[in-house]
This record gives C-alpha cells, structure tokens and sequence, in this order.
C-alpha cells in the first residue's frame, strides 16, 4: 500500500502571517503516480458549509517510488487562525499523490502571537468625546 | 488562488426523512419522465418502418377535410379523411390512412393543405407494408419524436440528479476520509453542472420563444402583405380544453372565402395560437363575429389556403414576453459559466499571494500574485497603509432601496396571488364557491398584505433623519485606535432615543435541505453613545480602540466576520432608524508595534 508522510521543520506548529513555511514530504508508491502535490491552504469549519482556499503549492512531476524532498511556502498576512462560536479557521498543508486518494496533512496556526484567535475574548474600548453621553 | 465550496462531508447532511422524501419525488420524476419518452420512442420507431415500405402508385378515391367531434366545446379538430386504391403484387387493396397514426389538426388550413395536395381523382404514390400490403400510408411519419422525447427525458435527469444528491452523502462521507480535503471540492464538477443546467434552459427557453414570440410576431409581419378578402362565418365558439391544472379555453371561428372563384375554409383567428385561461376574453371575440356574418380576413397571396381574421396585435401577444426573459437568463447563466474558473484546481507554483486591500478597502481574499513577492506577503508595516484620510462610510443598504426593494417583492408576490384569487372570486360570483381554493389562499392572501404594509413602513422611513458617520482614520488596522464622528441631518428632532454601537460579529450561511440559512453571532460590542439629548444626536464622536489579539474583517462565500457601527434611532410612532454601517477590519499593521505578540513557540 502507498504511504505518504508531511513534516513541518523543527515540527512547528505555530506561525505568524508572512512567515516561511518549511518542510518535507516522504513517499513510498507501490502504483506509479504522475504527480505529488503538496499544497498550502486554509479552510472553514462549524457551522457554514466548508470554504477553502489553496493558497500555493509545490509540485513533483513523474515522482519515483521511494523519496523524500522538501518544500517551502510563504504564508500570506491574512487571514488568522480563528476559532468562535459559529466559525472556525484552520490553515495546513496537504500532500495529495496524484492520481488517487493517498494523502497527508498537518494543520497548524497563523496568527501575530502564534496562539488562535478566540473571538469570545475580545474586548473592546472606547471614550465618548461629548459632554455627557456614556460611553461603552 | 483558487476558492470554492466543499460540497461533500457537509455537517449539514440531509436526515433519513429528508432523503426518503426527495427519493420518492425523484422516482416520481423518473417514473413519469420515463414513461412518457418509452411512450414517444415507441410511437416514432413505429412511424419509422414506414420508411422501408415500398413506393406504389395509387388512385385517391376520396379526399375531404372532416370535424372530429369530442364531448360538446372540447377538444375537438380537424382531419383529413383520404380513401385511396392501389395494387400491390398483383393484389388491389384500398388505403384509409395518411400518415401510420392519423390526427387530428386544431388549425384547419393544416387539414385543407392535404386536401389540396391529394385531391380525389388524381393519382399519388403511396407506401404499402410489403409484409402485409393491405396496410399502406400516404406519408411518413415525422423524425420530431427525437427532439420531444428529449422533453421527459429532462424530468428524469432531473429525478437521477435529485436522487443523487439524496443519496451520494453517505458514500462521500466514507470516500472523504480517505480523499484529501483539497480535492473533496470540484471546481470542474459544479462549471459542468452549471453548463449542461443553462444549456438545456436556454435551449427550451429558446424553443418556446420561438413558438410563442417569433413566429406570431413573423406572422404579423408577412399578414400586412395579405390581401384583403370578404369572408362569412361559419361558426364561431369559445373551445374547451380539459387539464390537469383546470381548464383553458381558445377561440375558433371556421370561416369560408373566395379566392379566383374557387371556396376555401380557414379557422385562424390571429397567429397567437394554443389556449388560455380566460374564458371571458374569448367570449367576447366570438361575439364580434356570430355565425352567419360577413367579415374580412387575409389571405396568403401565395398560398390561399393560409388566411388570418386578426393581423394585427393583440393583447395576448405580451405573453412572449415571458419566453424572451427566460433566453436572456439563459444568456445570463452561460455567460456565468464561460465565467467561472476553468484552470486547476490549485495555483502555479510560487504563485503565493498580496492582500487585496489597498485596492479595494477589504482584507478578506488574497488573490495571485507574481512569482517573487515574498516581501510582499509579509506583515504590512506602516507604509502598507494609508491612514491619513478620514472617510465617510456607507450603509449597508440604502433607504430607497429598501423601499424599492419591498415594492418590487410585494407587486411579484401579489401579482401571481391575484391570479388565483380571481379564480376563487369567480367561483364566488357563479355561485359555486370554491373553499378549499379560498382557505388555502389565506394564508398567502395576509402574507401579501404583509409585504403591502412593508412598503408603507420603508416609504415612511424615508422621512426620518439620516445619519451620517465618519471615521478617522479611514483604515481600520488590529491594534489600532479610530474616531468615529455622527451627525444626523432632517428630523431628528422626533427621536426618543438615540444609540450607536460598534459591534463584530460571525455569519455563516449553511444548507438546511433545499434551503439556505445564514446564522449570526456577535462576539464584541461596544456601546459608543446612547442618548436622548438632542443636542448629543445632532452631532458628536468617540474614540474606539480594536485590540490586536481578534480577528480582522474576513469574508468567503459561507463564512464572514463583520465589522460594522450600527445606528438605532428610537422613535414613537414612526418606523425607527436603524442602519448599519460596515468597517473593514485590517490585519495588524505591525505585530511588534501592535504591542502583541512574542515569537512563536516551536511545537514540541
């Protein structure tokens, strides 16, 4: 059976937006394929139906039965990992043997302080500029 | 880039119930649509052996055009009666049929152009069954069974693809766990479905303008070159045609006319043909002309047998107006189609990606970039933005298009409901009312009102006070501070009370069977003014901070995070203000200057 493996290097899991993302992928094919792809992208989870978006993606043409090669993308600035009551955003990259249905993939986060988003603990401030009105 | 739906694995997954109930609507579809295609095959590969049978001279006998009477007023027409003789391997035998199934013609001219063109006495070729030469046909029959049998052969696709859809979660949701979540969404699959879906409504939108647009308005057209001929009524009445929906009634007024001595009959009333619902209309043309009169028609110079009463326009004529709005959504959707995204499913390598923002005030979609932008990729510092301008922001919809909006809804909606509470009236005024028709219409009846009273509200909203909100600067960056100056111009001096929020909030849009819902869910709200001083309404801003640790304004097909200063103005008696005005949340501008973030830990 074929067997296809993801690593991120130093098996980060923790990114901030505009960052290099590098990593390997290791292949054992027991069928020759014509192509692997390893592609970075982010998806929508809970409840909206699922929005999902290929960012980039690296491509190794006619690849042979046994091998490992390394790839590298750069993250975009937007959008961050985030998680609410309704939504969830998950960035990963995905390593799909093509054709056929062998494929890994490694979800981690993007955000400026490397931790998800939590939208239920945004708080917000402000000051009323008038005489005397209330402000939040 | 490349952006889509996944459509398998759903959460939102049909229930058992859900999916029994569209298979039996589906098996009805297939059932039904295959009936009436094994019905239509059947009869034209039967027409079709005509075509093997052997040419043979014949004598017509007898040639006339007959009535065929059924019940009193409904659907009657007109045949072509043919006797002809003809001796087939040394045997004479005697024909009676025209085609291998006679029929009958609803437009008479149909019927006489046979007459015309087999007349007694004269000799014709014939086609007789060399397996059994008592049997023999003047004509084929027609090849147009291919193209009707496409008609029902539409409901089954359209049964085989509810049926699909009913069933196909089941296997997807085990082939997905397997299936990289990449390729679980098929760009190629929804541009084909898109494809063959406009193809057919623009090919059958098409077939029905040109029956009932092109060749009435054609028709119109040739007519005023016609000539000008005295004729007499024959009879005149008001047909009946029995449907499953009720029934539809058509004029026919058989009228006879001289050309070059010789006597013909025509019954066509104007070009519009088929039936319709509307009895009363019908009645009164047949009116204008009661058996026994004289009137003028007009006549194809070129084929006498072609005569019209009405050449001009006439009311029903509007009716293709209908098939015309079809083609052009027809048009619409192929255009949409030539539209959509053909390439892979995934970017060229490299291709990595900008932020759109600057460009279009939003943050939400990366989009492709050149080979070498690494740089650009990267937080934007402050340069990336312009933060100077202040701006004034837009609401979300405007008041006249709320009005026009609830206009246009209440006129559509009440437009097809008025159809059938005339039917339902008329029932009344016979004396014979309806109440099933009259209860079940309701509902629909207070929902019209509903809409009816939707458009008052927004009219008389138009006369509120408007408010205006500025905020500076005009980008909103995570991290950073704005300020949001108000202003209300017109009456606001009606108001009781007066509130301004800044809120974020989630909405995503998910499938519930057949429909679509979009849930909404506010995470952060902030109360900036909520007053009842006038003086505060008339005019006055705040300062927001948006901390650096939430998420920006982001936006996919299903999945949204919103932004946005609401406005709510209470006042008694009167619709209340209540607008919403979006902002364009932006990813921080710098993490460091933001004040948030230590470097990322590694994952151990």
């Amino acid at each position: 059976m074929s067997t296809v493996k993801l690593m991120l290097r130093d098996d980060r899991t923790r990114f901030r937006p505009g960052e290099q993302i590098e990593g390997g992928v290791a292949w054992q094919l027991d069928r020759r394929a014509k192509s692997i792809e390893v592609r970075l992208f982010y998806y929508t989870k809970g409840k909206g139906t699922t929005d999902l978006v290929v960012v980039d993606h690296a491509k190794f043409e006619d690849p042979p039965p046994e091998r490992a090669e390394k790839f590298e993308f750069c993250l975009p600035a937007a959008p961050y990992s985030f998680s609410g009551k309704l939504i969830s955003l998950v960035w990963a990259v995905e390593a799909v043997v093509l054709p056929g249905k062998q494929s890994a993939r490694l979800e981690f986060v993007v955000s400026p302080s490397g931790r998800e988003i939590d939208l239920d603990q945004t708080q917000l401030h402000g000051d009323r500029a008038a005489s005397d009105a209330r402000a939040g | 880039m490349s952006t889509w739906r996944i459509r398998s694995g759903d959460p939102k997954a049909i229930g058992l119930f859900g999916r029994v109930f569209l298979s039996l609507f589906a098996l009805v579809f297939i059932g039904m649509g295959g009936l009436f295609t094994a019905w239509l095959v059947r009869d034209g590969l039967r027409d079709l052996e005509t075509r093997r049978w052997v040419k043979t001279e014949c004598v017509i006998l007898e040639s006339s055009v007959q009535e065929s009477r059924g019940g009193a007023g409904t659907d009657r027409g007109y045949r072509f009666q043919v006797r002809y003789q003809y001796t087939f391997d040394g045997r004479e035998s005697t024909g009676s049929r025209h085609l291998r199934q006679n029929k009958a013609y609803s437009d008479y001219s149909q019927a006489l152009r046979l007459r015309e063109k087999y007349p007694a006495d004269t000799k014709a070729v014939c086609l007789v069954n060399p397996r059994d030469p008592a049997e023999a046909v003047l004509e084929n029959g027609s090849m147009w069974f291919i193209a009707l049998a496409l008609f029902p052969l539409l409901f089954v696709a359209v049964g085989a693809g509810v049926l699909w859809f009913a069933w196909r979660g089941r296997g997807d949701a085990r082939a997905a766990e397997a299936k990289a979540l990449t390729e679980q969404a098929n760009p190629a699959g929804q541009r084909r479905f898109v494809g063959v879906f406009f193809t057919c409504w623009l090919l059958f939108s098409s077939a029905a303008l040109f029956f009932f647009t092109i060749r009435p308005l054609t028709g119109i057209f040739r007519a005023r070159a016609w000539t000008e001929t005295p004729c007499k009524i024959v009879s005149s009445e008001v047909r009946t045609h029995s449907g499953d929906d009720g029934s539809t009634y058509s004029v026919n007024i058989l009228y006879t006319y001289a050309v070059n001595g010789k006597e013909y009959t025509a019954n066509r009333y104007h070009f519009m043909g088929g039936s319709s619902s509307g009895r009363a209309g019908k009645a009164a043309v047949v009116a204008r002309f009661p058996a026994g009169a004289q009137a003028v028609c007009y006549v194809n110079p070129g084929d006498p047998t072609d005569a019209v009463l009405e050449r001009g326009f006439t009311a029903d004529l509007w009716w293709g107006a209908l098939p015309a709005l079809f083609v052009l959504i027809g048009v619409g959707g192929l255009a949409y189609f030539f539209g959509m995204k053909t390439g892979p499913a995934v970017p060229g390598p490299g291709s990595g990606v900008r932020m759109r923002e600057r460009a279009r005030g939003g943050v939400n979609r990366p989009e492709p970039r050149g080979a070498s932008s690494a740089a650009q990729a990267a937080p934007l510092g402050d340069a990336g933005w312009d933060l100077a301008e202040a701006r004034v922001l837009k609401r979300k919809v405007s008041p006249v298009v709320r009005v026009i909006g609830a206009v246009c809804l209440a006129a559509f909606w009440n437009g097809i409901v008025s159809v059938f509470v005339f039917q339902a009236m008329q029932t009344w005024r016979r004396g014979h009312p309806e109440w099933f028709l009259t209860i079940f219409l309701v509902p629909f009846v207070l929902v019209g009102l509903g809409l009816i009273g939707a458009v008052g509200y927004y009219f008389l909203a138009l006369f509120n006070a408007r408010p205006v909100l500025r905020i500076s600067p005009g980008q909103v960056p995570l991290g950073s501070a704005f300020d949001v100056r108000w202003q209300l111009t017109g009456r606001y001096h009606q108001l009781r009370r007066f509130e301004v929020r800044f809120e974020g909030r989630e909405e995503a849009t998910y499938r519930q069977g057949t429909s679509t819902a979009t849930d909404q869910e506010t995470f952060a709200r902030l109360l900036i003014v909520n007053t009842t001083s006038h003086a505060d309404m008339a005019q006055g801003q705040a300062r927001v901070q948006v901390p650096a640790d939430t998420m920006h304004s982001f936006e996919a097909p299903n999945n949204k995070i919103v932004w946005a200063l609401h406005v709510k103005g209470d006042i008694p008696l009167w619709p209340d203000i209540n607008e919403e005005f979006e902002i364009q949340v932006l990813p921080a501008r710098s993490f460091d200057a933001g004040g948030a973030p230590e470097r990322p830990e590694a994952a151990t």
